[in-house]
């Protein structure tokens, strides 16, 4: 077993589309190269959901640190990580994780996505096999056509008033799919992450939604554990089921958004579980 | 030029830079700028661009605001001035100018008053004296805030940045940097705290070095004439900015850049 929790301090490293910003916890340090694990165990790279950042991630990050190098870059666009010069494809922000991979001197890891960054997972599975051990991810949204056209409107670039109502509108919507036990201080934490760059904000989701998931997962051959909290992917998520080589749907009806915060022990119990067992 | 963002090592944590260096080595000194409360460094991200085409130009996240770690307490000015000093040390700036903004103006005298030999010259955006009665007014409005179901705090805070904004600055502009005034509620009201109970009237009078004070007609606008008598050095002076207001650097930083370097490097003509 494993102590509560380590520090989490952040960096930067070099990527294709300029600095990629990271949350590191575990055997590293500020402008050192990264020493192997001394557990043995593989790094774990995870990454967000759109837009926020890999604070989402700080809290986890810390837990699973104990035991193993455990980083959380801001994809492309997001957090404090340059952009692309154009809306980029979830091919392109997997292959910007894969230069934070060769900037920490990462061979092999596991890897751990969150809606959006379930798809860059599932991208960088097929892209780099030899690199990706296993995958987590909090849902694996599979769209109807229909569903689609809901999304890219919903999802769409921010229009901004001058009375603020857009922000507003934003919290309300994050208040709405805020987990049991989420409170309104947690989603402030999180919450400024998701105004940035509201003139390319929407380039997450929109990459997201051109993203064929359903075709994608199946030719994925690494084992994967999808965690399905209740949240507003709940029913898409269902539709993997039957579609993964070596994988399984964990259903989580008691959680929500926020149980990387709230139920941070539990969830670092899931994931090695998986992780660091025989079967998948 | 592209702004690089980087971490430095301070007392209470991480400190978190934007900097430009220019292409070819520069001889003046670097510039070191503090920002306002709450927002971060972002707010000087172009002005960044502008004067790092001839010197090393940084501007910090103060502990607490955008990716800083926060101090563990609510702190005083003079710890700002201190985690400052642990950035010019991480960065190895044996001497520099500095510039801050509001907070961050407070932040820069305090910081020549605890490193005097190597800070020459100071350009403040704003240097408020405020008299009892107003300084209770602006506590009353500027403390910790609850935060609503409806969002409207959030409604609230952007309409206050679309009021003090200059004419000309546009709602994408205030999207570009507001994310930052949002950044960690429950202590964002610390910059302002410390900043109302700093003594600037005290501060000034004890500068040695050169103090350039610009005053757009923001917010304070009012309250800074008052620290003109309080200056010292023969080269120290106010620049009135009528019609200037919050977004300022973005809007007019070609224009800002024509008074602030005249002043920085004195006996060097303008380009």
């Amino acid at each position: 077993m494993t102590a509560a929790s380590v520090p989490v301090s952040r960096r930067y490293v070099d990527g294709r589309f300029g600095q990629i910003h990271l949350r590191v916890a575990g055997p590293v340090r500020e402008n050192e190269p990264t020493p192997p694990s001394a557990t043995g165990l593989l790094p774990l790279l995870c990454f967000h959901m759109s837009p926020n950042s890999g604070r989402i991630y700080e809290t986890f990050a810390g837990a699973m640190g104990a035991d193993r190098l455990c980083v959380a870059p801001d994809t492309p666009g997001f957090g404090e990580s340059d952009p692309p010069p154009s809306a980029p494809a979830i091919e392109d922000y997997a292959a910007a994780m894969i230069d934070v991979m060769d900037a920490l001197e990462i061979e092999r890891a596991d890897v751990m996505g969150y809606h959006t960054g379930s798809e860059t997972c599932v991208a960088l599975a097929l892209a780099a096999p030899e690199r990706v051990r296993k995958l987590v991810l909090t849902s694996a949204p599979i769209f109807t056509d229909e569903e689609l056209v809901w999304f890219r409107d919903h999802y769409g670039k921010p229009e901004l008033s001058a009375d603020g109502s857009h922000v507003a509108e934003k919290w309300r919507g994050f208040l709405t799919w805020a987990g049991p036990g989420w409170t309104k201080e947690h989603v402030a934490v999180q919450f400024a992450d998701a105004l940035r760059r509201p003139d390319i904000s929407w380039w997450g989701h929109a990459a997201a939604f051109a993203f064929p998931m359903g075709e994608k997962i199946k030719h994925v051959t690494q084992p994967i554990l999808v965690l399905n909290p209740n949240d507003d992917l709940v029913e898409h998520t269902r539709r993997a089921d039957g579609l993964m080589q070596n994988g399984r749907i964990e259903d989580l009806p008691d959680w929500g958004h926020g149980y990387l915060d709230i139920h941070t022990e539990a969830a670092a119990a899931l994931v090695r579980a998986f992780l660091d067992g025989d079967q998948p | 030029m592209r702004v690089r963002k980087a971490y430095v090592q301070g007392r209470f944590g991480q400190m978190h830079v934007r900097m430009v260096r220019p292409q070819a080595a520069a001889d003046k000194r670097p510039l070191v700028c503090f920002h306002m409360s709450p927002y971060s460094s972002i707010i000087y991200e172009r002005w960044l661009e502008e004067m790092g085409r001839d010197r090393l130009a940084v501007a910090v996240d103060t502990p607490g605001f955008g990716e800083s770690d926060p101090t563990d307490t609510p702190p005083a000015i003079t710890d700002y001035a201190h985690a400052m000093i642990d950035v010019l040390d991480g960065l190895g700036l044996e001497s520099a100018d500095l510039m801050g903004y509001h907070t961050g103006s407070k932040i820069a005298l305090e910081t020549v008053l605890l490193i005097p030999d190597r800070i020459h010259r100071i350009v403040m955006v704003s240097a408020p004296l405020w008299t009892e009665q107003e300084l209770a007014e602006v506590k009353a409005l500027y403390g910790p805030e609850p935060l609503s179901d409806d969002g409207s705090h959030l409604a609230g805070w952007w309409q206050s940045a679309v009021r003090w904004s200059m004419d000309g600055r546009t709602l994408e502009d205030i999207g570009r940097v507001f994310w930052a005034r949002t950044l960690n509620p429950a202590i964002s009201w610390w910059g302002h705290a410390a900043a109302f109970a700093y003594d600037s009237a005290g501060a000034i009078p004890k500068v040695q070095q050169p103090i350039l004070i610009l005053n757009p007609e923001d917010d304070v606008w009012q309250r800074t004439p008052r620290a003109k008598d309080l200056l010292v050095h023969a080269d120290s002076r106010t620049h009135d900015l009528p019609g200037w207001s919050h977004g300022f650097l973005d809007l007019k930083t070609v224009e800002t850049a024509a008074i602030v370097r005249p002043f920085l490097d004195p006996g060097v003509d303008a380009d």
